[in-house]
């Protein structure tokens, strides 16, 4: 039963404008625009250059595109070394998923749970290894634990033991670069879960009369199953996708390794036939992330004080718990304390010695000295900034129509704008060369391989992802009706996004690109199967100044990533405290 | 000050299906109007349309004569109070104000001039280089309110801008939305589910539920009779018993219920268009307030229970009986007969506030 309260009748003149219904295609029409864009953006540079992968893979020729064949996948899965190089992949994902797991987890619970004198700065020294430069560190690995390593040296000196036997070589050296570069993910997660879980479940179980044990048995570890399942999940896929510490410890039993080979044999086929393979297990293990991620994590309900750690008390427990965190951490900064040490170690002073017998700053002097020495820094200061530009422009661009607008297909393009961040950097690599060394129309008709341009346009499609990801979730804080208010105080969209959304998102965006750009500028992986003589990265300098002998000068190129990352960690720190500040005020 | 006009608006959404279904209602210059209903009942969608921020399927929105079923929001010259402010929080509370007079050109001085009327008119004189974190609940809503007004739009939305505040707070609030609406004149539309806010501050309500607009009037009117049971039962605590109509003598009628016990109405006292002759099915209600207890005296209308439940507000005891027609819910004003639980009362449903309702629920 319908009221109306007064007669109605028809309207006849006005003095204002009239506004009409606008038609479907205008009322669509910046939908259609900004994903007609997004579409092909996404297909020049992601989804194409896979597809590329994949037909090379099918190819009757090992060089060229040719016809349409599966024999080489016959030949494929029936090589013993292509085999080898699968069960190894997996081998060694699942040896780092344990001991990163038992490594990150124990130093998480033993640094959030207990306080103890000298417990802040292990917390930090513990998220060191994410500063640390990848090249640089795994080489700082492998002087350290490697043939000739200084560890296994010590031990020789100290122990009277025989240095040779405690050479990491192979996959012992590998999976110790992955434990300790690895674990962090492990770290942070569970403690994240360890802070966030509610004390008043555990409460709970002591009042029901459980004892300690049990309550540890029963509540506080299930509690943490998501997290560590969410860090075993990203160590395996970083595992996999892992090339450099291979490369340096020289174990070519993974697809990483044999896909390089491949390429370096003149087998671009076989190449891609991994690659492919290997981006099929990514996608795999992407999904199943993205699907567990769905699923409900523990977080505390309970309003008030937060966790209250135990304050150790007796003596003996103190000094028992930082006798095993110190030298923990300590072990944990090794590589960066390696690099630090190299950069003012004169050439061949530190032979038959532990610690080295002569110093130098001639490898610092040549920061102002050395011809070119500035070069391969800003060769990957200016590639990662396009990169950088480019993965401002399509994924925050991304993030804001997909929290704006209302289209279908949302999932999808979702999960093709993360894709990348799935892909090893190897298969981007390749994916890269298959598309772009015949004249294409992604690239105006040019050829990109050997040019300046493919190293930037790489480092756009890994590191777009970290940007769409860090985007949408500052665009998923802020309150719709902010931009509503705006409209209805009468302010134009573009007036509403320059003076309201862009001041409010920018610190979001902002803190995506700056992990993105320190990205970039660490960058080897994909840089080694791409980059061109006349511009060099700076990893790629690392690499080749290392092989040469210089390893004071890649050890001072090693630091000056570290100050540029160490730079954006604290501005990426204070705009989170800002940012902070303001989630507040909206609430 | 313009009127607003609501012709046959429709809207539904792909998931909910219709959430706006055919309404058509007018308010008039000045009034404050409010659109009352429970959570889903489409009122909040109707306001985001009135405001442009929703498309309706069809039908049409005119302020005075003027269509702006399809106008962007930018050009309707609304203001707008959020429930949770949408106050922009890289602003200063002065900033925040200023950004309609912004929009509009007017700056330096006159606009000044402006945020500093509307920021007395809120009571935050102090607070204007503030950032709005620093802000209570309470004084977030009211920059809200200032940054709506200070522009002298022609008309002023509000969406439910006290559900956040805690119960003291909106008592003060209320008085003053309505000293402002009293000084201001600007025509309003009130959007609530609360009915006890929609009956202290409007000049007529609209109560809605599942998409339909079931009631308009004022707020004595939609609260002394409503029109359909939904309205009955959604304001206030109504008690209602179905039953069937036995005769109707004069503007007596006497309704029996399935217990046996017969109730006396009024044809004077029945929603409109209800069927009344012997068979027919009606709901004979009484609000908890108008319950009594029964003097000895009393003859008709009087039931008698045990006493189940009894709960001490304040003001009223409001009790709960288990009576031989069911439950009777009543409220109890100051220092009488105090029952307790397990008490046995007789209570009387005078005739003269039993109010007669359709039995079947809304359509």
């Amino acid at each position: 039963m319908t009221t109306g309260a007064t007669v109605i009748g028809e309207s006849t003149e006005t003095t204002n404008p009239v506004y009409k219904r606008p038609s479907w295609f205008r009322r669509r029409l910046s939908v259609i625009a900004t994903l007609t864009v997004l579409l092909v953006v996404l297909f020049g540079y992601v989804i194409g250059p896979m597809i590329a992968t994949a037909r090379r893979s099918l190819s009757t020729d090992r060089i060229n595109t040719m016809g349409i064949s599966f024999h080489a996948w016959g030949e494929f899965f029936l090589s013993d070394t292509q085999r080898s190089a699968i069960v190894g992949s997996i081998t060694l994902s699942i040896l780092s998923v344990i001991t990163a797991g038992l490594l990150g987890t124990t130093v998480a619970i033993l640094l959030s749970r207990w306080n103890f004198p000298g417990r802040r700065i292990c917390q930090i020294l513990a998220l060191l290894p994410i500063a640390t430069p990848p090249l640089m560190g795994v080489w700082a690995f492998k002087l350290l634990f490697g043939v000739g390593g200084r560890i296994p040296f010590a031990l020789g000196e100290w122990f009277g033991v025989a240095p040779k036997d405690f050479w990491l070589q192979g996959l012992a050296g590998v999976l110790i670069v992955h434990t300790m570069t690895i674990y962090p993910y492990f770290f942070l997660t569970v403690s994240a879960a360890l802070m966030g879980s509610d004390v008043s479940l555990e409460e709970a179980s002591y009042s029901m009369g459980a004892s300690k044990a049990r309550t540890w048995l029963r509540v506080v570890l299930p509690m943490l199953t998501p997290a560590v399942v969410a860090g075993a999940l990203l160590t395996f896929m970083s595992s996999m996708a892992s090339y450099t510490a291979p490369l340096l410890f020289q174990y070519t039993n993974v697809m990483t390794q044999q896909i390089v080979i491949s390429k370096s044999n003149g087998d671009m086929r076989l190449a891609s036939i991994i690659a492919t393979t290997l981006a099929m297990i990514s996608i795999l293990f992407l999904a199943v992330i993205r699907t567990y991620e769905q699923r409900k994590i523990y977080r505390t309900q309970s309003k008030g004080g937060g966790r209250q750690r135990s304050t150790v008390t007796s003596r003996l427990a103190k000094v028992v718990i930082a006798l095993i965190a110190f030298p923990l951490t300590l072990f944990l900064v090794l590589p960066m304390i390696m690099i630090l040490v190299l950069s003012f170690t004169a050439k061949g002073g530190w032979l038959a010695t532990i610690l080295p017998t002569d110093y130098t700053l001639q490898w610092y002097a040549q920061m102002f000295t050395g011809v070119d020495f500035w070069q391969p820094v800003i060769n990957s200061l200016m590639m990662s900034l396009i990169a950088v530009g480019g993965a401002i422009l399509l994924g925050a661009g991304a993030a804001y129509i997909m929290s704006r607008m209302k289209f279908r297909g949302k999932l999808g393009l979702d999960i093709a704008m993360m894709l990348p961040w799935a892909l090893p950097g190897t298969v981007v690599a390749i994916n890269l060369i298959t598309a772009f060394s015949d004249p294409s129309p992604f690239a105006a008709g040019r050829v990109l391989v050997g040019t300046f341009a493919i190293v930037p346009l790489a480092y756009f499609v890994r590191f777009n992802p970290l940007v769409f990801r860090s985007s949408t979730a500052s665009w998923a804080q802020m309150d719709p009706n902010i931009e509503d208010a705006a409209r209805s105080l009468g302010a134009t969209w573009w007036y509403t996004f320059r003076k309201i959304v862009l001041p409010l998102v920018s610190r979001g965006i902002m803190a995506g690109a700056l992990l993105a750009f320190v990205d970039g500028v660490g960058e080897f992986v994909s840089s080694v199967l791409l980059y061109t003589p006349s511009y060099v990265p700076l990893s790629i300098e690392i690499n080749n100044q290392n092989y040469q002998g210089n390893i004071g000068t890649g050890a001072v190129y090693g630091m000056i990533q570290v100050a540029l990352v160490l730079c954006v960690l604290v501005v990426t720190q204070r705009m989170e405290t800002r940012a902070d500040a303001d989630s507040l005020r909206t609430t | 000050m313009v009127s607003v006009t609501l012709d046959r608006l429709t809207k539904s959404f792909s998931r909910s299906g219709v959430v706006v279904d055919q309404i058509s209602l007018r308010v008039e210059e000045g009034e404050f109007f409010t659109l009352l209903g429970p959570s889903g009942c489409g009122k909040s969608t109707t306001l985001r349309m009135i405001a442009g921020f929703e498309e309706p399927d069809s039908g049409q929105i005119r302020f005075n004569d003027r269509d702006v079923t399809y106008a962007p929001a930018s050009k309707r010259d609304v203001g707008l109070v959020f429930q949770n402010y949408a106050l922009f929080p890289h602003m200063s509370v002065a900033k925040n104000v200023g950004f309609g007079l912004a929009v509009r050109k007017i700056r330096g001085a006159a606009a000044a001039e402006r945020i500093r009327e509307a920021l007395a008119q809120v009571s935050l004189t102090q607070q204007a280089s503030a950032r709005v974190d620093e802000l209570s609940g309470g004084q977030q809503q009211r920059v809200a309110l200032a940054r709506a007004l200070v522009y002298r739009p022609q008309l002023l939305l509000l969406d439910e801008p006290m559900s956040n505040l805690d119960a003291k707070l909106r008592l003060d609030t209320r008085a003053a939305l309505r000293n402002l609406h009293a000084e201001t004149g600007i025509t309003s539309i009130y959007v609530t589910h609360d009915q006890a806010e929609a009956l202290a501050m409007s000049t007529r309500v609209a109560v809605m539920t599942t998409a339909k607009v079931h009631q308009v009037g004022t707020p004595a009117e939609v609260y002394e009779r409503p029109s359909t049971r939904f309205v009955a039962t959604f304001l206030g605590r109504n008690n209602i018993y179905d039953g069937v109509v036995t005769t109707v003598d004069g503007d007596k009628v006497l309704v029996r219920l399935p217990d046996g016990t017969s109730i006396t109405g009024s044809t004077s006292r029945t929603s409109p268009d209800l069927p009344l002759k012997p068979g027919s099915e009606v709901g004979a209600s009484i609000r908890a307030e108008a319950v009594h207890i029964a003097s000895e005296t009393d003859r008709q209308n009087v039931v008698g229970g045990i006493v189940t439940d009894v709960e001490f507000v304040g003001a009223t005891l409001s009790c709960e009986l288990e009576t031989p027609i069911g439950p009777v819910l009543l409220d109890l004003i100051g220092a009488g007969i105090r029952p307790t639980r397990g008490d046995r009362i007789s209570v009387l449903l005078s005739s003269a506030s039993i109010y007669l309702v359709p039995v079947e629920p809304a359509p």
